[in-house]
């Protein structure tokens, strides 16, 4: 059994920005990445058809509209972006050989690599990107995550076929990873219009078919401009057939059964068991999928008193939902980026566990017998299972409290519109640190005033001031501060990191995920994978 | 006969366009806004962002006209309109699931008719026997357990610990029949299974009723076997209720298979209703349910027709 743990995020040091922008001839060795001009060839032992079987299905073809989460869906390998990460998580060159700011960090230039094809053949060039970026950033079809992710760019520039420059509308330094291939997919402009039946990309795999819940068939692609350290063209595998199974325990036994040969997740409750009897049989994986915390109410609600924030951050027994909820997989947590991490905070202050402290300030607060709505999303598992402990640990305390699950839509209005006094919410892996303490927290972020509702002057001096530097020490400098008061004020209390586990058969070679869980990334995942035969 | 026929099709008008205003009422009345779906967190109170993908849906027009606009498609055309969600045209996507759907019911009900009508018909006969003891408490053994547990320990016990059948996944029999059936064991034992557990009380007791009846002591006393009696006589005038909870199961089938659909990773009409729903797709909704309507009321005449088939003096109103 191999279990390895792949929680690295990248590194933008100055250093490492100058190596990207100056080094992009290093770069072309080091991850063999062709020059367009010699064809590769193929390795020829290294081939077959992958069974993929992930726990959930795509909604539409269209990666513009439907986000192709690259954790879960295959048909992300369809697709580059400007950037790519490699398997540690690092922003990485991909479509641009290289990039770079202007001093104040809001105009960024990027040359493309040339020769680059779509699938159906048209090359991929700078008027090619500022019509995706444009695309995407239709608020009438462009999925909000992306669009999120982009939501500093102003505008693109064409300064000829090969060069993009992208605009911001404030100093950003997270640019780089928000063009990175998710989720800045790049999908091929004559092909806009039939995108949600046949979505061209110019990734290691195309489209062939796709059933939804049923099957997802993908080829490789055989004009692919990247190459493995030999020079042998990628990818390797064939084809790769996608199976989706929502349930656990199916999803795991089609794994055992040699249904499918890679499966992206498992059921928390299963993994100790499954490792202890089949762990010598299979390959596994465990990796960083990001986090839960609870979200105070500052808009209305009884949380709007911070005395009683502060007793109900005591009262929680993060231990009890490590035991109960996580099955001991990751780490308890007080922050976004766990242990291990380039962007784990050192230095941090946050309140302890101490149920006697907390019925102390209760009283005193005179807030015994409180009724509190918890909202909490009643599809997602771990954040329903979260809800009932964090319920129990508040009822204890002396605080009634009913909980509110509720499907996607319901609660997401719930959330907008501020109908909650707590609320269980998740976060997925930020390459960029920006897209968590940005976007969550700063007041002037629409996502964040659909949150909490907090504002604090401070706080957004300082994100705005991490967003202004390449010095990842100093930004981390800063992103502590800010977050030591997110700890203090508990507009968010962090609970516990979320992981995965992937598992795959011993037969299928060359694959690990990347970084929180990328089943594609340069140089890896199911661009180097194959089924030995 | 053909006249009756003829008549029921024509009853499809009102009642299918009763049903069409139902669900489009109802959706729209569903907490929850689509736009708020589609626009995002960042977005969602934008004026711009909501006015444009409000057009763009054609959700600005008054209710009423959104109605006949969509209605009017569907007959002149034969246009059930767009997936929000996937982009894609509904008609298409609808009927390509709808096999599954229709073929999983199928195999589910047969094999409850061929777990249940045996057993019922035994435990009527043996009325007051240990087989009749054991058929009774089995059939409310079936009705209690929860589907999803029944399913998943399938899987578990046939697909996993036996390696008898495949755990998972769709095959169309017109692709490959062998797969198709191999694969469609298992779904549709835990359905049928569970179907049978009702089917056989019902027919039981149909059968105890038709069992007392003068003609079957005629019958006897005429001399003829048991097994004619039974078989010939009995079971074809007792089967008329279960015929009618066949044809109801099957019907309820067609959009009420999304556990087992999950768990065995179906693509049928159930989870595309669940996704369609989760996500407010209005038009999927709308145009799925209607489908099934039209579905469920053909069923319901073919089980009529075959009322008559099996007992002429049935007089069909």
């Amino acid at each position: 059994m191999t279990t390895e743990r792949t929680d690295k995020a990248f590194e933008t040091s100055r250093r490492a920005f100058l190596m990207t922008t100056g080094g992009a001839l290093a770069g072309l060795a080091a991850f063999g990445l062709r020059d367009g001009e010699a064809a590769a060839t193929r390795q020829p032992q290294r081939r077959g058809t992958l069974q993929y079987g992930p726990y959930t299905d795509v909604a539409g073809l269209d990666s513009h509209i439907q986000n192709q989460n690259q954790i879960h869906q295959a048909t992300a390998a369809m697709y580059n972006g400007l950037t790519d990460i490699d398997q540690g998580g690092n922003i990485v060159p991909s479509i641009a050989e290289s990039w770079e700011p202007n001093k104040e960090l809001t105009a960024w230039t990027f040359r493309l690599r040339k020769g680059v094809l779509f699938h159906n053949g048209r090359e991929v060039d700078a008027e090619a990107i500022k019509l995706n970026i444009m695309r995407i950033k239709d608020p009438a079809l462009g999925h909000e995550f992306l669009r999120g992710a982009l939501d500093t760019v102003e505008s693109v520039d064409v300064l000829d076929k090969y060069t993009v420059r992208i605009n911001a509308s404030m100093p950003d330094v997270s640019v780089p990873s928000n063009v990175m291939r998710y989720p800045t997919v790049l999908q091929a402009p004559d092909a806009f219009d039939k995108a949600s039946e046949h979505p061209i990309g110019s990734g290691p795999f195309k489209f062939v078919s796709w059933t939804r819940r049923n099957e997802t068939r993908l080829v490789r692609f055989e004009n692919y401009w990247e190459t493995d350290a030999e020079g042998h063209s990628l990818p390797y595998l064939d084809e790769i057939i996608v199976k989706p199974k929502q349930e656990d325990s199916v999803r795991l036994t089609a794994l055992r059964t040699g249904q499918v040969h890679l499966i992206n997740t498992m059921a928390q409750a299963d993994i100790e068991r499954f490792k202890e009897t089949q762990g010598s049989k299979y390959n596994l994986w465990r990796w960083h999928a990001g986090g839960n915390f609870v979200v105070f109410n500052f808009r209305r609600g009884q949380f709007q008193d911070k005395r009683l924030r502060i007793a109900a951050a005591h009262a929680i027994d993060r231990q009890a939902l490590h035991h109960s909820v996580y099955y001991d997989q990751g780490h308890m947590s007080d922050q976004p980026y766990p242990p291990g991490n380039p962007w784990h905070l050192e230095g941090t202050r946050s309140l302890e566990y101490d149920p006697d402290k907390a019925k102390a300030l209760l009283k005193a607060a005179r807030a015994v017998g409180t009724e509190i709505k918890l909202v909490v999303n009643v599809n997602t598992t771990i954040a329903r299972e979260t809800a009932q402990v964090v319920q129990d640990l508040w009822s204890t305390l002396g605080l009634k409290v009913t909980i509110d699950a509720l499907d996607t839509v319901p609660f997401r209005d719930a959330r907008n519109e501020g109908r909650f006094d707590a609320m269980i919410q998740g976060n997925t892996y930020r390459y960029d640190p920006d897209d968590y303490f940005a976007r969550n927290l700063h007041s002037k972020s629409e996502y964040s005033g659909s949150l909490s509702g907090w504002k604090n002057e401070r706080y957004d001096q300082l994100v705005e001031e991490a967003k202004k530097t390449l010095d990842q020490a100093r930004r981390r400098e800063l992103y502590t501060e800010a977050w030591n008061i997110v700890n203090a004020e508990l507009p968010f209390f962090y609970l516990h990191e979320i992981t995965q586990t992937s598992a795959a058969v011993k037969e299928l070679r060359g694959y690990q995920p990347g970084s929180a869980g990328a089943v594609t990334y340069q140089g890896g995942g199911l661009r180097t994978a194959y089924i030995q035969a | 006969m053909f006249r009756f026929i003829v008549y029921r099709l024509v009853q499809l008008i009102p009642v299918l366009l009763l049903v069409s205003f139902v669900v489009f009422a109802f959706m729209h009345m569903l907490p929850g806004d689509v736009i708020d779906a589609l626009a995002g967190e960042a977005e969602a109170h934008d004026p711009a962002v909501r006015a444009a993908l409000t057009r763009e849906l054609g959700l600005d027009k008054p209710i009423y006209v959104q109605y006949v606009i969509w209605l009017g498609k569907i007959v002149l055309h034969g246009d059930f309109g767009k997936s929000i969600t996937t982009r894609r045209t509904i008609g298409v996507e609808v009927f390509k699931r709808l096999p599954a759907t229709i073929y999983l019911a199928v195999a589910s009900v047969i094999i409850s008719l061929i777990i249940a009508v045996p057993l019922g018909t035994l435990a009527a006969i043996k009325r007051r026997t240990m087989t009749d003891y054991v058929v009774t408490t089995g059939s409310v053994f079936g009705l209690s357990i929860p589907q999803f547990w029944f399913a998943i320990l399938c899987v578990l016990l046939f697909a996993l610990y036996l390696d008898w059948l495949p755990a998972s996944e769709y095959y169309s029999p017109f692709d490959d029949p062998w797969l198709g059936l191999k694969h469609l064991l298992l779904p549709a034992s835990a359905l049928g299974v569970r179907l049978a557990a009702s089917t056989t009380r019902l027919t039981r007791a149909s059968m105890l009723d038709e069992v007392r009846r003068d003609y079957v002591d005629t019958a006897r006393s005429l001399g003829l076997p048991e097994w004619k009696v039974i078989f010939k006589y009995t079971l074809r005038n007792a089967l008329i209720p279960t015929v009618t909870i066949a044809g109801l199961q099957f019907a309820g089938l067609l959009g009420g298979t999304v556990v087992i659909e999950a768990i065995f990773s179906w693509p049928g009409i159930g989870l595309t209703l669940l996704d369609a729903i989760n996500s407010r797709d209005y038009p999927m909704i709308q145009a799925t349910v209607l489908i099934l309507a039209v579905v469920y009321v053909v069923v319901n005449l073919l089980v009529d027709i075959t009322y008559r088939l099996l007992n002429p003096r049935i007089r069909l109103a």
